[in-house]
Formats: structure tokens, sequence, C-alpha cells
């Protein structure tokens, strides 16, 4: 396509020279054009001054508004030119036409696609100015008049159920695996595209047949490309995230509404669109292949794996396809030690196939302990994993010793943990021994043993132990987690007091324990009244440092 | 004025209600007409004039007012406490008086045993005392069992001893004999007084013995009275002749008073210069305050007392404080006010150095040093002025010389209120300049001088505390005497006036602390760490009692230096490794005494140590290390070589210094500047152990994850006195530790029922009945029952309450009634007593006259 391009070019040089059209000149061109088909030469003149435009566009900083306006003229003619041209049905080969009609059908056809090409290259041209977003974004608009056009009169017959998908293709194609990767976004991998998402507000997500038709040509156009660089790989994933991350591609829930879904192309084909087994194994398609790109880095993955179960895992024909996947990334993080992020966030996705799709994971409640690692109380992902947590931890059927291995491990982690992370801990562990009924594991916080047994007490807790069932935790306690009632920040002391209370609460919302950070101790701390007043220490030093000073060890 | 409207009112009520002298006139025309009709009048007339008095007198009436009640229009409880209690008093004096009729009529035996009723004898007492009176009585002549010689056993007991009643009289039959009345009031004195001699002698001369023959006791009164009579006379003879004395002495007297009087007339005229001075002084000095006796002064011992009893306070307070169970208004009742800030916090202000921090007194330490300082600073202004010459213009005028110093100082002063303004008034780079303009600003606004002024110090001190931490981010050091002196010189003003501008310096404090977490949350290793963030942490940890459980600032400040340990990055950044060596070492000095854990510092020191000591891929047993999940790798600050060389002297690192070392790229900078800070944060993890790892409940794991580290460290270095005490301290921490480890039994309390939720169902459950459960419907219920219970318990316990104040109403009006009939006696007995003087008087009157008369007839027969 791109060589296309260029002939016309060439052609444009040849052929003519002049300089810009006028509006009127424009005007006059395209009411002639639509006159009679002797005038269809002259559409190479209007096409040679889009190409002008688009030469200009690219190579200029800032179009003034008076050229702005003239470009869109040009576009629009062209279009609504294009349009009309669609409407008689002259793009159409067909074996009834003569060879001199088809001659002239098949040189139309190369214009039309000319212009198109056009379009794209304009799409390209990676610079931003207002004006630039707003042609960009006209033209948009007019290439999906086109599909709208040629759906209705390019079918086998008019009125017949057709879909442009050729064109549509060649539009996705654009659109999505062309962009600049300084636009991704750094938190959750998305990319901040304007035209894609103009693209997703304006039509993917109105119409359900674009949604349709772009999860079925994707995969072919995946595979036109011979062989794709990392970059594109980035992009691509990228784009698709965007697409698919704000809402859900329908609503599982209510599948036989389907069909009630608005179409951008009235005649689509409705057999098709409206099976959702065909939509499903489209998506899963789709997926499957963008997760085997190559190029794609551990950020991929985790902003992939932060949507996987709600955006997609329930859109998939099958399911399981995404297994090995998930294991292989849970126990990536697991293993290497370093990332227990990917583990966490795998975890989500892995817990929506054990639960809906009946997936066997052996040994989770092991692999799950490896997550208790140090790292975990600094992430971010925290709050994701507790609640999680709380969730498989909740079973009535796990034997106290894993469970006194979990609170033994996580009161350990509190040593080094900053307190939002000592705040979550410690509900938590209330929770599993009273809400959740693990009532045995309340011998970490109260032992039963007597004095006598006490002198000769060693603690038993084996750290190095992989399996939650063997450390023996149960015959611990959580002096750790005890020795938070000296915590420097009042409120984790005063928390860790409820262990030395009666459990006659019956639970604590461990929401209200999950996100808490520095910024938000700090504020609370900021809001706070003076009331009576403030402590000063009465001990006086005549320096801040040095001998005599606060800090004796230090000079200024 | 008030007693004038209150008629007018009353007279207009009256007037009102139509019961004036002319209605009453009216009415009295048509009382013959109408009679029925008339006495229904009679009754509304009564009734209008009792609300009337109820009106005028409004305190008789009391309501109970209730929201409810007055909300559904109810009617009010009214109730008339003093017409109550006068009913009350009445029912008490009709039964009193009926008790007072019977007494001595009625009544059952009295038991007049010896002691009985005598709580100041014990029993034992009590029967000894009988034993021997019971001997005594029949060691005397006859039997007792005779019943002629009662009489005299009950003499001689004082009828203490056996002698039994009935109905206050004498069952031996002598009752009669002896006044009922009389004995009654003896055993009541008797009883009180203990029985002892002094009341046997009132008996003999209260009470005879033996009745005597009215002519004896006649004559007795006459001898009484004569003697009596005798007496008066000769006082008043005596009277009357210094009377006599005084009156002819009068006249003197009064010729020397107007003659004084006259001297001074003349006086007043020539007054000399003296005099007038003299009596100046005198007057001044009667109008002076005297000294108080308080004022004087302390010896040293006392001051020294003081000091130590008001630490001890203070201290108690603190104790009080971190432990975090201080009510607020405590508080606000014992701190101080801003009001008290004496006029002697100002005095000072012109000392040097000190300047600002005189109205504390605890700088004792300051004090001793501060002659030094003094003179040093002296010289250091007078070495200071030539320099600046430049700015001094000196104007000659005949022989004066005057010279202008320079505009920095001599100027009138504006007391600046941003850091801007303030910087108009200063010479940045001479920092002597500085602190004379600053205490000249303090000197000028001193809040004794104008209103406002304290104000404006604050702001002031705000901005001072501003220009600190600029000035702290300044690339100067230790070794500039001069910026020594000045930042010690701002962070003791600002330390010392916090306690002055409470709300203020918290305003400033907070902002500083929160522009360090926004800079430290932009992760930019330029804009945080700062110099200025070390200054500011250590300034609040020097100023604020950081013991406290809550506090207002060292709180965020721990949480502002918590969170950067947490968050900045000891493996890539050599800042970062200096700043969060020194915030570990602040938050140690922090918790000195309150102890408390920061996990961050534990985290951050094994962070450190990790990424600065040689070798840490070979590190033994690293899953021991609290923070390592996986083997520790080398960082860009792994040393090259095998075996560290460290000195073993403890250096004092210099922040200017560390921070400058720490932005160099030279490797040989590099590697000194680590391996200061390796042997530094082994110092810090040694008083990190001491200070808050010892006493934690989880000291085996927190020792046990630092000894491999140090372990390795030993290994990897030359031997190094500081690491190998380390070393030993963790290991002999951990070996105790573990030794006294025991179970944790934090649920031991007693143990609480469950409370009973379970329904129970009742047949004859009545869902119109206005209390669901009560015993009349299930006499089984356990809830009715304990309701019940209570009901009766609150009732009777009401009752109790009534009762008691019943009684003690009772005893009450007794007691009065009691004092007024005494009185009424007293009264009775004082004015017979007075008839009796009287007809004697008059009786030796006549005798006398007699006696005269007949003495002149005698004379004259002479």
């Amino acid at each position: 396509m791109a060589k296309k391009g260029k002939s016309v070019v060439n052609k444009k040089k040849i052929v003519d020279t002049k300089s810009l059209l006028s509006v009127k000149e424009i005007e006059s061109i395209k009411s002639s054009i639509l006159e009679s088909p002797k005038n269809y030469n002259q559409i190479i003149k209007l096409l040679n001054a889009f190409d002008e435009v688009v030469k200009k566009v690219s190579s200029d900083e800032e179009m003034d508004t008076e050229y702005l306006k003239y470009s869109r003229t040009l576009l629009f003619n062209l279009s609504t030119l294009f349009n009309n041209l669609i409407s008689k049905r002259i793009l159409k080969l067909r074996k009834s036409q003569t060879d001199e009609e088809q001659l002239v059908c098949k040189w139309m056809i190369s214009k039309y696609n000319t212009f198109i090409n056009q379009i794209f290259t304009l799409w390209k041209i990676n610079k931003f100015s207002q004006s630039l977003a707003t042609l960009k974004i006209d033209a948009l608009e007019k290439i999906m008049q086109f599909i709208k056009y040629e759906s209705k009169y390019l079918g086998p017959n008019i009125g017949e159920s057709y879909f442009a998908n050729v064109t549509y293709k060649k539009i996705l194609k654009n659109l999505l695996c062309y962009g600049d990767l300084t636009e991704i976004n750094g938190n959750d991998g998305t990319i901040n595209d304007y035209l894609l998402l103009e693209f997703q507000e304006l039509y993917f997500e109105k119409y359900w047949d674009l949604r349709f038709y772009l999860f079925q040509e994707l995969p072919n156009i995946l595979n036109e490309f011979d062989e794709l660089n990392e970059e594109t790989e980035r992009i691509i994933f990228s784009k698709l995230l965007t697409l698919v991350k704000k809402n859900p591609v329908y609503d599982t829930n209510d599948k036989q509404n389907i069909t009630e879904l608005p179409l951008f192309i009235k005649n689509a084909p409705e057999n098709t669109i409206y099976s959702v087994n065909t939509f499903n194994n489209n998506f899963e398609k789709t997926w499957i292949n963008i997760l085997n790109l190559k190029g794609l880095k551990e950020e991929e993955y985790k902003s992939i794996l932060t949507i996987l179960h709600k955006r997609i895992i329930p859109f998939f024909g099958n399911a399981q396809k995404l297994m090995d996947f998930l294991t292989l990334t849970y126990s990536i993080g697991i293993e290497n030690n370093n990332d227990i992020i990917l583990s966490i966030l795998s975890l989500n996705g892995l817990w929506e196939l054990m639960k809906s799709y009946n997936l066997e994971y052996p040994s989770f409640y092991t692999n799950l302990y490896a997550i208790l690692t140090p790292n975990l109380l600094h992430l971010k992902e925290k709050s994701r994993f507790f609640r999680l947590l709380e969730l498989f931890m909740s079973s009535t059927h796990l034997p106290a010793s894993i469970v006194a291995s979990f609170i033994k491990r996580l009161s350990r982690l509190s040593l080094t943990s900053p307190p939002s992370g000592i705040v979550i801990i410690i509900p938590f562990i209330y929770n599993l021994i009273k809400k959740y009924n693990h009532s045995t594991c309340m011998l970490l916080i109260h032992s039963t043993t007597t004095n006598e047994e006490d002198l000769k007490y060693i603690d038993p807790f084996d750290e190095n132990e992989k399996d939650p069932s063997l450390t023996n935790a149960i015959d611990s306690s959580i002096w750790e987690l005890n020795s938070m009632v000296n915590h420097y920040h009042p409120n984790v002391s005063a928390l860790v007091k409820i262990f030395y209370q009666f459990f006659n609460k019956f639970s604590y919302n461990l929401e209200d324990f999950l996100d808490w950070n520095y910024n938000k101790l700090l504020e609370t701390e900021f809001n706070k009244k003076l009331k009576g007043e403030i402590g000063l220490e009465f001990e006086k030093w005549d320096s801040m440092f040095d001998d005599n000073g606060y800090m004796e060890d230090y000079l200024y | 004025m008030a007693g004038g409207a209150q008629l007018k009112k009353l007279r207009e009520s009256l007037q009102n209600a139509g019961l004036t002298a002319n209605s009453f006139g009216k009415k009295s025309k048509g009382k013959a007409r109408k009679g029925a009709q008339d006495k229904l009048r009679k009754d509304d007339k009564e009734r209008a004039l009792s609300e009337i008095r109820e009106k005028f007198n409004p305190f008789d009436v009391k309501v109970t007012r209730n929201k409810r009640a007055d909300a559904m229009e109810k009617k009010l409880t009214v109730g008339k406490p003093g017409i109550n209690k006068q009913i009350g008093e009445e029912n008490r004096r009709k039964e009193y008086e009926s008790r007072m009729q019977r007494k001595g009529k009625a009544g059952g035996i009295i038991d007049r045993r010896f002691g009985e009723g005598n709580v100041q004898l014990s029993a034992e007492e009590k029967m000894l005392e009988r034993f021997t009176k019971e001997r005594l009585a029949k060691a005397s002549k006859s039997s007792m069992y005779n019943l002629d010689d009662d009489d005299n056993i009950d003499f001689q007991d004082d009828g203490d001893f056996g002698g039994l009643t009935h109905l206050g009289q004498s069952l031996s039959g002598n009752g009669p004999s002896r006044d009922t009345i009389d004995d009654d009031d003896f055993f009541s004195k008797k009883r009180s007084a203990g029985a002892d001699d002094e009341s046997a002698a009132v008996d003999e001369n209260g009470q005879p013995l033996r009745k005597k023959t009215k002519a004896e006791v006649m004559k007795e009164v006459i001898a009484k009275s004569k003697r009596y009579k005798k007496e008066r006379q000769q006082t008043h003879l005596e009277n009357q002749e210094k009377v006599g004395e005084l009156d002819e002495e009068f006249e003197n007297v009064m010729d020397e008073i107007s003659e004084v009087n006259r001297g001074k007339q003349t006086d007043n005229v020539e007054k000399t210069k003296f005099d007038i001075d003299y009596e100046m002084k005198v007057t001044e000095a009667k109008l002076d305050r005297r000294a108080k006796p308080t004022d004087r002064t302390k010896t040293a011992e006392e001051i020294e007392k003081e000091e130590a009893e008001r630490l001890l306070e203070n201290e108690k307070k603190r104790q009080e404080r971190m432990e975090g169970d201080i009510e607020d208004e405590e508080v606000r009742a014992e701190g101080a006010v801003g009001d008290d800030l004496g006029d002697d916090f100002w005095n000072g202000s012109g000392d040097e150095e000190n300047g600002f921090s005189v109205g504390s007194p605890d700088n004792s330490s300051d004090e001793e040093l501060e002659p030094a300082d003094e003179s040093d600073n002296e010289n250091d202004v007078k070495s200071s002025r030539p320099k600046s010459t430049s700015g001094e213009t000196v104007i000659t005028i005949g022989n004066k010389k005057i010279v202008v110093k320079p505009k920095t100082v001599k100027a009138k002063l504006t007391c600046p209120k941003t850091l801007k303004e303030f910087k108009l008034h200063i010479d940045e780079n001479n920092f002597e300049e500085i602190v004379i303009v600053i205490k000249k600003i303090f000197e000028t606004y001193q809040p004794k001088l104008a209103e406002g002024n304290k104000e404006k110090l604050g702001v002031f001190t705000q901005v001072l505390f501003e220009y600190l931490l600029e000035l702290s981010n300044l690339p100067e050091g230790f070794e500039n005497e001069k910026y020594v002196r000045i930042m010690d010189f701002l962070t003791r003003t600002i330390s010392n006036l916090t306690e002055k501008y409470e709300s203020l310096l918290l305003d400033s404090f907070r902002e500083h602390l929160k522009n360090a977490h926004e800079r430290l949350l932009s992760q930019d290793s330029e804009q945080f760490p700062k110099k200025s963030d070390a200054i500011l942490l250590t300034l609040i940890g020097r100023t604020f009692s950081t013991s406290d459980k809550f506090h207002l600032v060292v709180i965020p400040a721990l949480l502002v230096a918590a969170e950067s340990l947490e968050f900045m990055k000891p493996e890539q950044n050599k800042t970062d490794i200096f700043f969060g060596i020194f915030l570990c070492d602040l938050i140690i000095r922090y918790e000195r005494i309150s102890e408390r854990i920061v996990p961050e510092v534990i985290s951050f020191l094994q962070r450190v140590l990790i990424s600065i000591i040689p070798k840490p891929e070979e590190i033994e047993n690293w899953e021991q290390i609290l923070i390592c999940s996986n083997k520790p790798k080398s960082t860009i600050f792994t040393p090259k070589e095998d075996k560290l060389q460290l000195s073993t002297e403890e250096v004092k690192l210099s922040i200017s210094k560390m921070w400058e070392l720490s932005k160099s790229t030279k490797e040989n900078e590099t590697r000194q500047f680590l391996n200061h800070l390796i042997i530094k944060s082994v110092q810090t993890l040694d008083t990190l152990i001491t200070k808050m790892i010892k006493n934690t409940t989880a000291a085996p794991e927190l020792t046990l994850s630092f000894i491999p580290i140090i372990r390795h460290l030993i290994k990897h270095s030359e031997t190094n006195s500081i690491i190998i005490n380390t070393g030993n301290k963790l290991a002999n921490i951990y070996k105790i530790s573990n030794q006294e480890r025991r179970p944790l039994k934090l649920q031991t309390h007693r143990a609480i029922g469950i409370a009973q939720v379970a329904p129970r169902f009742s047949d004859r459950f009545n869902p119109d009945s206005k209390s669901s459960r009560s015993i009349d419907m299930d006499p089984m219920d356990p809830i009715a029952i304990r309701d019940e219970i209570n009901k009766l318990k609150h009732e009777v316990k009401e009752e109790r309450k009534q009762a008691l104040k019943e009684i003690r109403r009772d005893t009450k009006f007794e007691a009065r009634a009691q004092i007024e009939r005494k009185k009424k006696e007293y009264d009775e007995y004082h004015s017979k007593m007075a008839k009796i003087y009287n007809s004697i008087q008059t009786e030796e009157g006549a005798a006398k006259n007699e006696y005269e008369r007949e003495k002149k007839a005698r004379k004259n027969r002479k």
C-alpha cells in the first residue's frame, strides 16, 4: 500500500505541478465529476491536492486556521465524492460490466485506495498539534463512513447482508499497529492515543458489529506481519489493552440480549455476528495470539494480569487455555523470588479459573505460603493480595497447622514492615481466628502450656520450611507482632492490643485497613487540632551537634 | 426602688383582679342582697388572691420541667417545697410536744448499772468497776439483801449500782424522797462526764446530800449576798476615785492638745527644704510597698531542690504522656498558657547568646558557658566592626565625632513578616551581623513595649525558622565557626520560643514536614533528601518531647523519617545511605526513653549493611536475615577488596562533609565515605540493639537476623574492636533472650459469660401489654424475675434514702427544740434568781438605812 502511495506521488509530479487548488475549484471539480463520468480524470487533481496537504502537514510545525479549513474542505469533498461513487456502485467490479467499464472501475478503485492510503499516511504523522488532531479525527469519521457506504452498496447485491471487512481490516491495522511508545502509560500499560480513544468512544464501545469484526480480523492482521518488531508488539498490546480495559466487551449476565446491541452497519450479517460462541472464540484467539508475542516485557504482563480475571477470562470460549499462562507467571514470581508481584497478580486469574472452570492446582497453599516474602508488605499490590488471601484462608477445611504457619509468617514479616502493612496483618489474623473459626490458632496468642513446661520451652517454628503444614507454627507464638505493642505509631500499637482483649468482636472489616499508606497517615496527623499544649522537651542542649549537643555523634 | 416597684405591681395586679378597696366596698354593699352568690365570689376571690400570692412568691413553687411532658402538654408536676417543709415542721413539733408531755410520765425500765451506755469504757473495765462496787457494798456493814439498808447502798453508789427503778421511780420505796427529774439530769451529766471524782464534787455542791431547813437556806443566802454586796461597793468606790482624778487633769490635757495644734500651724509656714525633703521621704517610705519575706534570696540548696522538684514533676508528666493516658483538660489546666508569658521572659532579651531563652530557668549549663560565649561574641562584634567601616560615616562637629553606623544595624527596624523582608535587613554572608540584627529586632519588639509586638515576633520566629532551613542547605559546615554559631543561635532561639508561640510554630513545623514529605514523594534524588531535612528533624527532636505517645509534631516527623527510610535507595544512592543512617540514629535518639520499635529502621539498616559490605553473596545463613527472600547480591557500592581496613576510633561525622563526599564521583573519596559509614552503621546497630531490640519480645528474631551480617563483616575486615563488640553483644542478647523466651499468654483474663440471646416462647405473651415480659405473665421467666428484683432493689434503695432523710430532719428538729427548751429554762432560772436578789437587796437597803440612822444618832449623842 505504501508503494502505491509513492507511485501516486510520482504521478502527481509528472501530471500536475500546479499550485494549490482554490476552494472554489475544488467545489467545481467535485460537481463536474458528479455530473458525468467523463470528468472522472479530474479526481487526480483533488488527490494530488490532498497529497500536497499531507506532505505539508507532516513537514510543517503548525497549520494556520485558514489552511486547516482548506484541508478539511478538501477532505470533505473527496469523501463525499467517493461516497457518491460508492452509492452509484461504480467502485464495484461486476462480470456484467464491459471491459471498458471494468477498466474504468479498476482505475477508480485504485484511486479510492490511494485516497484511503493518504488518510493512513496522515494518521501516521507523529506530531501533536491541535489542528492535526482535528484533521486526523475528521479523517477517522470519513473513513468510517466509507465502511458504512461500502457495506451498503458494495455487497454482492444491494440489501444483502454484507460487512466491508477488507476496508475495516485496513483501518484496524493502521489504527492499532502504529503509534508512539512514549504515549504508553507507565502505571497501567494503557496508551494515551487520542485517535484510538476517539475510535473507542465513538465506534468500538457503541457498536457491537465493529467489536465483533475487530476481534475477528485482528488475528489475521497479526498474521500479515511476517515478523513483528518488539516496538510494534508493545504498541498493539497496549492499544488492545486500552480498548478492553474500560468496559467489558459485553454483559456476561445478559447474553440473550446481545441482539439488542446497536449496529453500525444496518445490513451486517446477523447470523454471524450474534453468535456469542464465535465472538468468544475470536476473542480468545486474539488474546492468545497477543499473549504469545515475544516482545512483551514484565510490565505488559503485569498490566494484563491486573485485568485478566475481569475483562478477559469471562469472554474466553475455553478459559483453560489461559491455564498454562497463569500457572507459569505464578511460579515465575515465586521461584525467582524477586518478583512476587507477578504471582500476586496472576493469583486473581488463577482463582477465577479454579472457581469457575474447575482448574486443579496442586500444592496451592504451599505456593501461596511462598508469596509471603519480606517484600510483600512493601508492595502497592498488597491490598489485592490480602483480599484474596482472606478468601483462601476462609475455608473451614484448612488444617490449623497451615493457618498457623500463615499467621506466624505474617507476624514475622511485620518486623520490617511499614505501618500500613502491620495494620493489615492484625485484623487479618483476628478475623482468621474469630470470623473464620480457626480458633485452634488462638494458641499462637495464648499458649496453654503450664509454667513448668514454659521453663524448658524452645520455639519449634521452622522458618525455612516451605510446606506450611510442616512448620510447627502452631506451637509457637507471635512474639513479633506482640512486640509491635511498642510501635512508634500510636494507632498500630493500639491495634495490637486487640490481642490482649476479649475476642468478643465478631470481625473487623478488612477493607478499612487495606489502603493505608504514609500519605494518609500523615494527612490524619496534620489534620489533628491543637488541644491543650504540645509536649515540649524539658531537657536542654547547648547545640544540635557535637559534644553536649542533641546528636553527639555528628557535626554540622 | 425595687420594693417600690414591687408594691406598685402588687397594687396593679390587685386592681386587675378587682380586689381593691373600691371593689370591696361595692361588694360589701351588695353583700346583703346576694348570699349564695356572694359566697361563690368569695371563693373566686380566695383563688385570685392565692394566685397573686404565688406570683409574687415565685420561689414557693417549683416545677419539674420535662421536655417530653412539655411537648405532650401534660400536667407539669408542681411542687411547693417551702410549704411542704413547713407542714413537716409542724407535724414534728406536734409530735415532739406530745412526747415531751409524756416524758417522765410513762416509760420503761431504765438501766442504771454502772457504765451502761458509756461507750468510752470497755466491757472489761465495766465489769471490773461493777465488781469492786459490788465487793464494797458487801464489805459494808449489812447484807445486800437487807432491804432496809438499800438507802445507804444507794447513796454510796451514787445510784449507779443495782438500784432498779420502775417508771423512773426507785423500786426501793424511797423514791419520793428524791426528785426524779433532777435525778435524770444528774444521770445524763454523769454519763457524759464518765463518772469521775469531778462529778462527785459537783454532786456535793450542787446537790445537797441532806435536805436543809428553810432557815438554814435563808441564812446562807443572806451571808452570800452580803459578801457580794461588799465586793461591789468596793469596786464602785475605786472607780469613783479614778474618775475624779481624771476630771481634775482634763483641763491640762486640753491645754496641751490646743498647744500642739497651734504649733503645727506655725511650723507649716517656716518649713525648711530639709524638712520638706524629709517628709517627702517619709511619705514615700510609707507608700512604698513593703518587701515581702517571700522575696528573699533563695539559697543555692533551695534552688537546687526546687529545680529537682520541677524536673521530677516534668518527668512525671512526660511519663503520663508516654503512656498516652493523659486527659486533655488536665493538660490545659496545668499547662502554661500564653498569657503567663511574664515580663521576666523578655527582660533578659538584651543578653548575649542566650538571648531569648532566659525565661526558661533550666539552661543552667548554658549559663555556665555563657560568660565565655559572651566575651567571645563581644570580641567578635568589635572585631567585626572595623570590617564594616565602609558602611559607617563619621561626622565631625567641633570636637565631637558622631559615628553613624551602617544602616543594617541602626536603621529603624521593621519586624519582618516574610523571609524576603528579612533578607533586606541582612547581609547574607556576614553571619555575625545577622545574629546582631535578629537580637536587635527582638529587643525592639519586646512584647511589653507595644501591643501586637508579641504576634509580630511570632511571625518573625516563623521567618527565622524558614531562614534556618535555608541556611542549613548552604555548603557550609563545622569548619566555619561563625556558621556553627549562627546555626546554634537560631536553633536555640526557635527551640526556646516554641513554648511561647505554640500554635504558630506548630503550623511552621507542620508545613516544613509536609514540604519534605511532598519532595520525598516526587522520588527525585535532587529534591530529597536535603541537609535542611536533617536539621529540621533534629530540631524537632530537640524541641519536643519525643517520648510522647500522641504528639502533633513528633508523630508526623517520625512518619516522614520512616517514610524516607522506606523509600530511599541505599543500593543506588550514596546520599541516601548517609541520610538514612543519620535518620536511624535520630530515630533511636527520639526513642531513647520510650524505646518504641520502628521496623523501618531495622529494615533500612539491614539494607544498608548488605549493600556496603564486601561479597554479600557469600553471607552464610542469609535466610536468617529478615529482609532477604533470596540471596543478597552485590551492589555498586560493594567494596572490591576482600579484607576491609576500618578505623577503630569513633569519628564524629560532619553532615556537610559527608554530603559533599556523597556527591563526589571520585573513587577514593567514595571508598573513604563508605568505610566511614560501615563503622557508623555498626555503631548505630549497637545502639539499636540496646535501645530498641533488647527489650522487645521479638529480640531473638531481630538479633538473629543481624548476626550473619556482622559475622560476615568480621570475617571480611581487619580486626576491629567496634564490630567485634557489636557481634558479641548480638550473640549475647540472642542467647539470653532465647533462653528467656516463653510462649505468649495474652488472654489471661477471667472467663466471660456468653450473652444469652436465645428467644423465649411464652403462651401467655400479650402484645398489648406495656412490658412484654413481666412476672405476672410468666413467673419462671428469668428476665422478668431479674427485672422484678431490680425494681424491688431500686425501691428499697429509694425508701431507705427517704427514711434516712426523714430521720436526719427529725434529729435536727429535736436538737433545735432542745436548745430552745434549754434557753427557756435558763431564762426562767435567771429571772428567778434576779427576783431573789432584788428582794434581798431591798431588805439589806432597809437595814443599812437603819444602821446609818443609828450611827448618826449615836454621833449626835456624842
